[in-house]
Order: C-alpha cells, then structure tokens, then sequence
C-alpha cells in the first residue's frame, strides 16, 4: 500500500501534463489528429488510473479542507492560465501593428501588398539562415509583413547546417539564402538581394505562367551545363537556373538555320572554334529580332573564334580584347594575379545591390568598345586600376612596359534599340572570362552566382517586374568630428559609470556615518 | 496625519527591514478597521481608488524602491552596467557606422537583464521566508495580490530608472542632429531630428520586456526562501523563454509556429524596429499577469497547506 500513493501522483501528474501537451498540439494544428489525439486519450486514461489507484483521494477532495482549498486553488489557476493562453492563441493569429516609425519603414509598399495579396495559392517562404547571420532579423521581418497580408504565404526558418541536403535540393550554397516556393516553382534570393522589391518582384515572377527558356550552345567547345567536374564543370550553374524557374535545352548552333522564339536567351559560354557561317546567320537573325545573348570569351583564344564573335557585335559596339587582364596581390583571389577579385561595380541593374562585395572573374579578358549608335552600353564589372592587360601570350606575366594600364571592363551590357522588324529591343551580356559560373567559382561565391543569374534576369526583362521607391535609412547618418567623437567617449564611457559610482559612495557614506 | 507621518519615518529609518514591518500603512490599517466594523470606509474617487488596493500596492513599491537605492550594491552594478552598454551598445556601433542607432542598446540591455533582474528580485519574497516575516503579512490586512504587485512594481520602477542613463544617448543624438521645428506656431523650438517614434517604440519594448522579466524573477522567489536559488531559477526560466524561439529552426511545421511565438526575444525584435504588434504586446502582458497571478497563488497556499 505504500507505494500507491506516490505512484498515483506520479500517474495524475503524467495525466495532466499528457492532457497539456494533447491540448497544445490541438490548439496548433486546429483540429483532432493523432498527434494530440493520442496524447489525449492517454492523459484521460492516466487520470483514471490515478482515480482506481488512490480513490480515497478522492472522497478526500470533498471532506477534507485542505484538499478542497488545494483543488479550487489549481482549478483557479487552470482557468487563469487557460484563459491567459487562448488570448495568445488568438492574437498569434493576428497581423495588427502600429508602425511609429518616421517614413514607415516596416510598412509594405501598396504594390507589394497587392501582390501579395494575388497569391491564390500555398506560398512557402523558407529562410535558409543562421539566427547569427547579418541581415537575419530585417529579412524575416520584411517576409513576415508579405505573410501578414495573405495567410497562403508561410515564412519559416531552416539552418542550413542542420540539413545540408535539404538546402542543396533547393540550390542553396550557403547560409542567408531565401528560397520562395509556389506550385512547384522556386525563386532563390541571395544575400544582398532580399529588400522588398526583390521578393515581391520573385513573387509575381512565380505567379506568372511564364518559364523563360535558356538555349545552351554546344559543339563549339562550349562549357556543358552536364559537365559535374569540380572545378571547371558548370552543374551548379544548371542546377541554379533550375531553381531560378529558367527552362533550359541546348542548341546546336552550328546546324541551327534559325533561332526561333522559343529561344528567350541564348548562352554562348567560352566556345574555343570559330563560329560557322550558320551559326552566324542565325544569331545575326536572332538579334536583330531583338533577341538576347549571353556571350562569355575566354582570353587568349583562336583570334578567329574572337574576330567572328566581335563582328556578330559591331552592332552593339563592343569588342573582346582577347588579351589576358592581370591584377597585383592586393585586387586578387588567393594572391593568383590570373584572378581578379572584383569589388568595382557599375549602373547595370545586374550588379544593383553588389556594392563593395567580392566577384572572381579567374583567366578574364578586356571588354572594349563604347557602344554604337542606338545601343545603350552599361558597365556591370571592371577590374582595379592596378590591373594590367597581357595582349599575347606569354610564360612571365610579370608587367612590362608595354602592357596597357587598367581599369579593364570584365563584363558589361548593351542593348540596342528595335529596329526593322523587331519589337523588342535586343540584350546582350558580354563577359571576360567562361569561368564566371564554373562550379569553384559559383561555390565560393554568392556574388559570381547573382551576377550568372541577374544577367538572365536582365536578358529576360525580368530584372525590374516591380519599382518599389527605396525607404530612407531606419537611422539617420552622422558626421561627427573627432572632438565629437572624444566627447562621446568622455560622457558615455567615463562620466556615467563615474557617476553611479558616486551616487554608491555616497550612499555607502550615509549609511556609514549617519 | 501624525500617524501617517510616524509610519512614513519607520519606513525610511527601516529600509533594510521586510515589507511586515512597513505594513502599517494608513490605508492598511483603515481597512482593517472598516473591516472590523463592517463599514464602508472612504466614498468618492479616492474611496474607489482605496478600494482597489493600489495604495497599498504603491506603499510596498515605494519602501521596495527605497530598499533598492539605500543599498550601495545596485550602484556599483548600475555602474557595471554602464559600461558594456556604453562601449558595445553605443560607441562601437555608433562611432563605427556613423548612424544614430539604439538599436544595439536595446538589445545589450535586454540580454544583461537576464542575468542582472533574478539578482535584484531574488530577495523580494525569499526574504520575507527567510525572516518569517512573510507569515506577519499574511496575518495582516494587505491582500496577497497587494503585496505581490507592490513588490513587482517597486522592482519595475528600479530596473527603469537603472536603465534611465541610456536617455544620454539620446541627448547625444538630439545634439547632432540638431532640427527646428515650430509647434503650434509658437516660436521656434530646438529639438534632434531623430525618429522619436523608432525610439518611443524601443523603449516600450524595453518596458515591458524589463517588466516580464521582474515578474518572472519575483515568482522565482515566491519558491524558494532561499535567494541564491531564486536567482539561479530564475535566470534559467528567463533564459528559456528568451531563446525558445531558436528551436523552432530545428523543428517542422508546424510545431515551429509555436516555438516562433513563444520565445520571447522574437516578440521583442519588432519594438526595436519601430512596430508594435498586438501579439508581442499581449505576449508580454500575459507573462506579467500570469507570473504575478501565480506568485500570488504560491503566497496564498501558504495558508491552506
């Protein structure tokens, strides 16, 4: 009999916390399911046992005073905090804030609100992110207010590090990536690219029907979207454009006699023969029909692969230089002059949210040229002007006199304007180096990956679905002078620490002396 | 009046004493009277206001702060404060980006608050157990729910005015960041052109995630007589409900909705950004009422146990 009792607290304690945990799940889920069904039941079925075990506590609960205070006490509670937890329950549900800030910043734009609003479907908002990862607090604010709009948007939290695999399926390479899902689509924002207007223009690109088709150039001694090698292969790039919502198929364009529309960009990465006549009509007659290209030129190639490729582009006025662009220690990757470490950025909007982060341009050459009438010419990235070009060939690539200065532009843009029978106007991306998007590039850098991917989204007309003015800064910027700062450091390091001490000592000397 | 007088001179000769001592207070013992008798006591506004036991609760809180200050302690750590907040929450961040941002004062001082509010409120009930005291009160004509908010209060109000020395920044901003502006058409008035409702929105914060964490600190004590334990307990019940949203990106949907919402530092992120929600507000005040409902409990089962 002695060991009753306890085990019959011990089982009405399991009973209630069973019951409490049963009721959690209940209230989570909305509905009965197994989950808390079982719970539940158990609880229940732990509560009658503790009845059948100790049935004098339960005469007791009636006779004896203690017992009916004790009870009507834990009812009381129970029904506080029962009551205190369903207006939780319901107020997590709500969206209603009050924003005091002075130019709105938490509040979203009304175009954002609409297209948010526009989603008909389940849209799963998943941050790929570490809680320490800088910029982690403002991104999931900003997607909790799209999810605050339309409860179809689901914003949650994964660290990438605890489920690697999961985060490759999605393209995701490193922590502080959002991934946008809807009906079977993905949209990748990478760090630096995650303010309202990227994500409400990822959200429009997922609602629209439209799978913008990449035609991948083959049998020129292109790079191969297939090719997994570690280094030079370019599978990532395959698996990013998948992710990015783009159809990919490959050209042949040597036997191409026409590109057709179904062609929305056309990349010809690093090829290393000439371009055959045929090849040369049919991106002629796909440009001119304001067609978009993707043309990455390694340097030091056959000088007739570059001449055939630089007449394709009279048109645009610009050129590859075909020379190798060397760069000193201090503006390369891992001290390989061969490598470019680019911070320089122009106006393209490819490089709109690069600023003073690292792109890898490895073996690049010179882009030249100012654009021809008609067509409209933007930097999206140049070398330092410590960087020199190596015209030819050669084993020392130490400087010599010869070598002409830098800056050198590594990658630019130009469009022309529709002319003949075009409606549209044509794009094309012109870049140095075919080792832009190669898998080691592509692994080490976030950067080179919205660069292959912004120029897709340029050569689309899908970098600015949506222009959403930019809020000023939450905090407004200071100038202060070094007396400025000194004095600051004086007030808040010195002064106020010194005064609390004080305000002790004195204190301590009343209670001392009087 | 005299009488008043006499027992507002008990309550500063007798600081270090427990609340027992100090109960007498005129309110107290009219009640107890008006109890007695059966009689109502006072009529009107104040009749009403008397009624609600404020005063009484405003008695304790008061001689509470009294205690807090009188020790030399709360100064020196009040100072100890200072520092980090000062050198991590201010100059480096300020100095070094050159924004007048609070942003990671706010956020410092809520994270020493859980180590710092278990050590100022460890003693509030543990105490009066400690001395036996806690029984004179309970004898006494001060409600349970009195003593338990006039406590809290009392550890409130100090934790704010520990905190108070962060307004220096925001002098120092209005200084820098000097704008003039006109109200009502009166003549022109100085003032910083800062983002007062960022500001007004952080310390709102600040406020009731300092008040959280006093009553969680004070139903830790209401365990235990015990201080030391009363403050380990309730530095890992603070430390708990602050980081209990980290699990959620461990865990599946949906589960993760729950420990989103449940960790507290996730219900404070939107005030330091300017946004009030109703969720994190409600969040916050449960906490509170819950904690400070069952403290009182705790104290209350001292009478039928």
């Amino acid at each position: 009999m002695r060991w009753e009792r306890p085990l019959a607290v011990l089982t009405a304690a399991l009973g209630v916390v069973l019951l409490g945990v049963g009721g959690a799940i209940l209230s989570i889920q909305g509905r009965l399911t197994t989950s808390s069904g079982y719970p539940l039941i158990a609880g229940l079925a732990l509560l009658i046992a503790y009845a059948l075990l100790d049935p004098r506590a339960l005469t007791d609960l009636v006779r004896s005073r203690r017992s009916r205070f004790g009870t009507l006490s834990v009812l009381i509670t129970a029904l506080v905090i029962g009551i205190l937890v369903l207006a939780n329950v319901l107020a997590a549900r709500s969206t209603q804030s009050l924003d005091l800030t002075r130019f709105r910043v938490n509040t979203l734009a009304p175009q954002s609100v609409l297209e948010a609003q526009s989603v008909s479907q389940s849209m799963d908002m998943i941050m790929f992110f570490r809680r320490s990862d800088p910029g982690f607090d403002d991104t999931k604010a900003l997607l909790d207010r799209f999810a605050s709009v339309n409860p179809k948007i689901r914003v949650s939290v994964q660290d990438p590090f605890v489920d690697p695999v999961q985060a490759r399926q999605f393209g995701v390479i490193t922590s502080g990536t959002v991934v946008i899902r809807y009906g079977g689509k993905t949209q990748l924002l990478n760090s630096g690219s995650q303010g309202e207007q990227d994500v409400a223009s990822a959200v429009l690109k997922l609602e629209s029907s439209r799978s913008p088709s990449v035609c991948w150039t083959v049998g020129e001694g292109e790079r191969d979207l297939k090719d997994a090698a570690q280094i030079t292969g370019y599978s990532d790039a395959a698996a990013q454009l998948a992710a990015e919502n783009f159809t990919q198929r490959d050209l042949l364009l040597s036997q191409t006699g026409e590109i057709g529309s179904g062609c929305d960009i056309v990349v010809v990465m690093g090829p290393s023969k000439p371009l055959t006549d045929t090849g040369a009509k049919a991106l002629t007659g796909y440009l001119d029909a304001g067609g978009s290209l993707l043309l990455a030129l390694d340097p030091w190639t056959d000088p007739a692969v570059a001449a055939r490729y630089n007449d394709l582009l009279k048109p645009y006025g610009l050129t590859f230089t075909d020379g190798l662009v060397v760069e000193d220690a201090a503006h390369s990757a891992d001290r390989d002059p061969t490598t470019p470490a680019v911070v320089q950025y122009g106006a393209s909007p490819i490089a709109k949210d690069l600023a003073n982060r690292v792109s890898f341009f490895p073996l690049a050459s010179a882009i030249a040229g100012s654009g021809a009438a008609g067509a409209t010419v933007t930097r999206v990235a140049s070398s330092s002007d410590q960087s020199y070009l190596v015209q030819d060939p050669r084993q020392d690539l130490a400087r010599k006199p010869a070598d002409q200065a830098g800056p050198f532009v590594l990658m630019e843009t130009s469009e022309r304007a529709p002319g003949g029978t075009a409606a549209k106007p044509s794009r094309v991306v012109l870049v140095g180096t075919a080792s832009l998007g190669e898998n080691r590039a592509l692994e080490f850098s976030v950067v080179n990956r919205q660069l292959l991917v912004g120029s897709l989204d340029w050569l689309s007309a899908q970098e600015n679905l949506i222009a959403i003015p930019a809020k000023p800064n939450r905090n407004p910027n200071l100038a202060l002078t070094q007396e400025q700062q000194n004095l600051n450091v004086f007030v808040t390091l010195l002064l106020l620490p010194l005064l609390a001490g004080v305000g002790g000592l004195l204190v301590w000397a009343r209670r001392r002396l009087f | 009046m005299k009488r008043r007088e006499r027992v507002e001179e008990l309550e500063v000769e007798r600081e270090e004493a427990p609340t027992s001592e100090v109960v007498a207070a005129p309110e107290t013992e009219a009640r107890a009277e008006s109890e007695a008798t059966g009689e109502p006591p006072r009529a009107g506004l104040y009749g009403t206001f008397w009624r609600t036991g404020l005063l009484t609760a405003l008695a304790i809180a008061r001689r509470e702060l009294g205690s807090y200050f009188v020790s030399p302690m709360a100064w020196v750590v009040g100072a100890l404060v200072i520092l980090p907040v000062s050198l991590f929450g201010y100059l480096i961040p300020v100095l070094g980006q050159q924004q007048a941002t609070m942003d990671n004062v706010f956020s410092l001082i809520a994270f020493l608050y859980l180590f710092l509010v278990p050590l100022y409120t460890m003693r509030l009930i543990a105490e009066e157990r400690r001395h036996g005291t806690l029984e004179m009160l309970l004898a006494s004509p001060v409600r349970d729910s009195e003593l338990v908010i006039g406590k809290w209060l009392g550890g409130v109000v100090f934790l704010l005015a520990t905190t108070a020395f962060t307004l220096v920044y925001v002098v120092l901003f209005a200084v820098y960041l000097p704008d003039k502006i006109k109200p009502f058409g009166l003549s022109w008035l100085l003032v910083g052109n800062l983002d007062w409702g960022l500001l007004i929105s952080g310390y709102a914060g600040l406020v009731l995630a300092g008040a959280t964490f006093v009553a969680i600190g004070l139903l830790a004590s209401s365990l235990t007589q015990n201080q030391i334990i009363a403050a380990v307990v309730g530095v890992v019940a603070l430390i708990l409900i602050w980081y209990l949203g980290a699990f959620a990106q461990f865990i599946g949907p949906p589960y993760d909705q729950f420990f989103d919402y449940v960790g507290g530092q996730n219900r404070y992120q939107a005030f330091s950004r300017g946004q009030i929600f109703l969720k994190d507000a409600l969040y916050f005040a449960s906490l509170i009422a819950g904690s400070l409902f069952l403290a009182t409990r705790v104290i209350e089962s001292r009478r039928w146990r």
